[in-house]
C-alpha cells in the first residue's frame, strides 16, 4: 500500500489527513484522489508532490512509479514570519 | 511641529524620565518624506542622538516608540508600530515590531512617536491621553506578569507593559500589548533599566488622510488582494505561521537538535496542521487585518494566543520535543513573563548542547521537558541557572565556550529556519543590522523553498534578492504595515501553480537576474510606477499623506532606512568583517553529509552583498552612497 499524506491547504481542501491505496504511479494516485474527494486534477496542481521526501520534479514527475510502502506528501507553498 | 501631510499627527514628544520634562521633538516634513515613520523615523532620531557606544541598560539609552502614516487610518493590516532602542543583547540598534492596538491608540492620542530618555527615580508607568502625559507610580505593578499588570492598571486605554523578565533585565525581555509582543532585541530590559513598567494610551482623535476617496479605493483593491492570494488568503489564515513547519521539514529548513539537522522525525506532532486540528479554538487578527494569522488556544482552561512558527520550532524540534501542548503552555508563560521566545528557546538549546558535551553541567537535556517551565520562571527571575541563561547565548559562549554552536549573530539568536537548507537566508542572518533576525535579514527563505522553489544552494543573485527584500520590508514596516502584506507581492500564479511552466521558469531564473536587480538598486527611482495589485503600499501612503510615492521611491526609502541602521551600528562599534558572520556550524559543517553544497558559503555571499549594496569591501556605506541617500549630516 502507498500512504498519501495531505498537508497545508491540501488538508483544508480535501478535509482529510491521509489516504492509502495501490497506485502504479503518481498519475494514477492523482486520479484516485480526484475520484475519492470529488476534486479536479487542476485543483491538485497547486500542490508540490513528494515521494519518500523527494519532490517529483526531481524524479519522473507524474510518471514517477510508486510501490508498496512508499509515502507521498501533498504540500502547499507557504509563508509566515 | 505640525505637518502639511495627511495621516500624520505632526507631533513627536521627548519624555525625560529623570527630570520628568516633556518637550516637543522637532521633525520636519522634509524628514517625513525621507524617513516616513516607524523604524526608519526611529532610526533617524536615534542616529541624531546616540553617536557613540553606550551601555544599553544605562539612562543614556533612549526608547523610540514610533507609528507609521498608515496606522489608525483604515488601511488593511496597518496596526503595526515599532519600539526602537540600543539592544542589551547586541549593543546595536534594534527595532521591535508589534501588532495589536497600541500604535493606533498612540496616534489617536495625537502622537506620531514618543521618545523616552533617562531613568525614573521610582517605578513608573506613563498615562498618555489626548495631548496630556502623566507619570504614574508603578510600585503596585512591579513584580506582576504582563497580563495581570495590564488588568491592574486602572486607566482605560491600550497598554504596553513589561513583566518580571524586563524588571530583572533579562537581555531578551520583551514588551507586551494585550497578547502581542515587541519581542526581539531586549527592548523590555531597556524599559526595566529605566524603572518603566509600561505605558497606557487613550485618544479620541482620528488622523485625517489626504485623499480619502483615493485611499479607500486603494484599500479596497489591497484587501481583495490579501483575501484572494493563496498565501495571505488561504494558507496563513488556515494554519497560522506554524503551517510552515511541514514545508520547512520537507526542505531541510527546520532547525532541529540545536541546528544539527533541518529535519525532525516527529514534525507531524508539532506542525500547523496538528495545531489547527487538535488545539485551535479559533483564529483571530489585529484590527483592520483580513489575514487573521493569530491562533487562539487553551492553556490551563484559559483562551490565550497560540505560538508562532518560531516558538514551535525552537521549543519543539530544536530541543527534540514533540509535545505540542507543552509548547502552547510555555509560549503563554513566556509572553506572561515578558520574554522573547526566539532568543529564549535558542539559548536553552545551546545550554542543552553545552550540557551534553560536558562544558556546562546545568541539568538541561534534549528531549527532557519536565524542567522547562521552571527554567523559564527561573530565567525571568534570574534564579539559579536562569540568571546565566538570562544573558543570552553569546555571553554564555564567552564563559563556557561553544561559540561555533551558539546560534546567534551579533548576539541576537537566530529564528527557526536552518540556513544550510537556504543559503540566502544564511546571508540575511549574517548581515542583518539587528543580528540574526530572519525578517531584517530579508526572509529569502520564502523564495528559496517555502513560497517559491528557487535553487536554495546557489550563490547567484542571492545578494541582490536579499537586498531587494530587506529594503521592501523595511519600507513596508516604516509605513505601519504588517510584513505579511509583502507576501502578496508574489503574483498569484507563481504560488497557486507551483508546478506550472511559468513558475518553473521563474524558479529557474529568479537567481539569474542579479545584474538587473543591481541596476534597479542603483537607481530605484527610475521605477516611477505603481503596482497597486502587487504592492499597494506606496500608492496607499501617497493617498494617505499627499506625498508623491512610487514603487521606486518606496524601495529607495527602505534602502535609506537599512543604511541608516548600519550607520548607527557603525557608530556603536560594529566591525562588519568580524560581526557579519554565522556560527561555525553553519559555514563549516555539512548539514547533509553526502551533499557538499549543504553549508553556507558566507564569504562569497557576503562579498557579493557588500558590492550590491554599494558598500566598501569592509561592509560600510560609502560617502557617495550616504550622499545619494541624503543621509549626510
Amino acid at each position: 500500500m502507498v500512504k498519501v499524506k495531505f498537508f497545508g491547504t491540501a488538508r483544508v481542501l480535501l478535509k482529510d489527513k491521509e489516504m492509502e491505496g495501490d497506485f502504479k504511479d503518481v498519475n494514477e494516485m492523482v486520479a484516485a484522489i480526484c475520484v475519492k474527494y470529488n476534486v479536479t486534477k487542476k485543483d491538485l496542481k497547486q500542490y508540490y508532490i513528494y515521494v519518500n521526501e523527494v519532490n517529483i520534479a526531481k524524479l519522473k514527475k507524474y510518471k514517477t512509479e510508486l510501490k508498496d510502502g512508499d509515502i507521498v506528501w501533498l504540500l502547499s507553498p507557504a509563508s509566515g514570519g | 511641529m505640525k505637518s502639511k501631510y495627511g495621516a500624520y499627527c505632526g507631533k513627536i514628544v521627548k519624555i525625560d524620565l529623570t527630570t520628568k520634562e516633556i518637550t516637543d521633538y522637532p521633525f520636519s516634513d522634509k524628514e517625513r518624506e525621507l524617513f516616513l515613520g516607524g523604524k526608519i523615523m526611529a532610526a533617524k532620531i536615534i542616529y541624531d542622538n546616540i553617536k557613540t557606544k553606550i551601555d544599553p541598560l544605562s539612562p543614556e539609552n533612549m526608547i523610540v516608540i514610533a507609528t507609521g502614516p498608515l496606522n489608525a487610518c483604515g488601511a488593511p493590516c496597518s496596526s503595526r508600530f515599532d519600539t526602537s532602542t540600543i539592544s542589551p543583547l547586541t549593543g546595536l540598534y534594534t527595532s521591535s515590531n508589534c501588532g495589536g492596538n497600541f500604535g493606533m491608540g498612540l496616534k489617536r492620542a495625537g502622537y506620531d512617536a514618543i521618545i523616552i530618555t533617562g531613568k525614573a527615580e521610582e517605578h513608573t508607568y506613563l498615562y498618555i491621553t489626548d495631548d496630556k502625559i502623566e507619570f504614574k507610580n508603578a510600585d503596585f505593578l512591579w513584580g506582576m506578569k504582563t497580563q495581570e499588570a495590564q488588568e491592574a492598571i486602572p486607566e482605560k486605554g491600550d497598554k504596553f507593559v513589561i513583566g518580571p523578565a524586563g524588571e530583572n533585565l533579562v537581555r531578551y525581555a520583551c514588551v507586551i500589548s494585550n497578547e502581542r509582543a515587541a519581542g526581539r532585541g531586549g527592548v523590555g530590559a531597556v524599559f526595566g533599566s529605566k524603572n518603566l513598567k509600561g505605558l497606557v494610551v487613550y485618544g479620541t482623535k482620528s488622523p485625517e488622510v489626504y485623499d480619502k476617496k483615493k485611499f479607500d479605493k486603494v484599500n479596497k483593491i489591497w484587501t481583495t488582494r490579501l483575501r484572494n492570494h493563496p498565501l495571505t488568503g488561504a494558507q496563513v489564515p488556515a494554519l497560522g505561521t506554524a503551517g510552515l513547519v511541514t514545508p520547512m521539514h520537507a526542505k531541510n529548513l527546520l532547525a532541529t537538535n540545536n541546528y544539527r539537522s533541518g529535519k525532525y522525525e516527529h514534525f507531524e506532532d508539532v506542525n500547523g496542521e496538528t495545531l489547527a486540528e487538535k488545539y485551535l479554538v479559533r483564529n483571530t487578527g489585529c484590527t483592520s487585518c483580513p489575514i487573521r494569522c493569530a491562533r487562539v488556544v487553551k492553556v490551563e482552561g484559559k483562551e490565550v494566543k497560540g505560538p508562532e512558527v518560531e516558538t514551535v520550532g525552537l521549543f519543539g524540534p530544536n530541543i527534540m520535543n514533540h509535545d505540542m501542548q507543552a509548547i502552547l503552555d510555555w509560549n503563554y508563560y513566556m509572553d506572561d513573563l515578558g520574554m522573547d521566545t526566539i532568543s529564549c528557546g535558542n539559548t536553552i538549546s545551546f545550554a542543552m548542547e553545552l550540557n551534553e558535551k560536558g562544558m556546562w553541567k546545568n541539568g538541561l537535556e534534549f528531549g527532557k521537558i519536565d524542567n522547562i517551565a521552571q527554567t523559564l520562571d527561573d530565567i525571568a527571575h534570574r534564579r539559579g541557572i536562569g540568571d546565566e541563561l538570562a544573558e543570552g547565548s553569546r555571553i554564555l559562549s564567552q564563559k563556557y565556550g561553544g561559540a561555533e554552536f551558539a546560534m546567534n549573530v551579533k548576539g541576537l539568536e537566530l529564528a527557526a529556519y536552518e540556513p544550510r537548507g537556504a543559503v540566502g537566508q544564511g546571508l540575511g542572518y549574517a548581515v542583518g543590522n539587528r543580528g540574526g533576525c530572519h525578517l531584517n535579514g530579508g526572509y529569502l527563505v520564502v523564495v528559496e523553498g517555502l513560497g517559491l522553489n528557487a535553487n536554495p544552494y546557489t550563490t547567484h543573485g542571492k545578494a541582490e534578492l536579499c537586498i531587494t527584500f530587506q529594503d521592501l520590508m523595511e519600507a513596508a514596516s516604516a509605513g505601519g504595515s504588517c510584513l505579511f502584506t509583502t507576501y502578496a507581492f508574489f503574483p498569484q500564479p507563481w504560488v497557486a501553480k507551483p508546478n506550472g511552466l511559468f513558475t518553473k521558469i521563474i524558479n529557474k531564473f529568479i537567481t539569474e537576474v542579479g545584474f538587473v536587480l543591481r541596476v534597479v538598486l542603483r537607481i530605484p527611482t527610475v521605477l516611477a510606477i505603481n503596482l497597486p495589485h502587487m504592492l499597494p503600499h506606496p500608492k496607499a501612503i501617497g493617498a494617505a499623506t499627499g506625498m508623491k510615492y512610487t514603487f521606486g521611491k518606496f524601495i529607495r526609502m527602505g534602502e535609506r532606512g537599512y543604511n541608516l541602521e548600519r550607520l548607527i551600528d557603525l557608530n556603536l562599534g560594529l566591525n562588519p568583517l568580524e560581526d557579519d558572520k554565522l556560527p561555525g556550524r553553519l559555514t563549516d559543517e555539512l548539514q547533509i553529509l553526502n551533499n557538499p553544497k549543504s553549508k553556507v558559503p558566507l564569504e562569497k555571499l557576503r562579498a557579493n552583498y557588500y558590492r550590491a549594496r554599494f558598500w566598501s569591501k569592509d561592509g560600510k556605506p560609502t560617502k557617495k552612497l550616504i550622499r545619494r541617500l541624503k543621509l549626510e549630516k
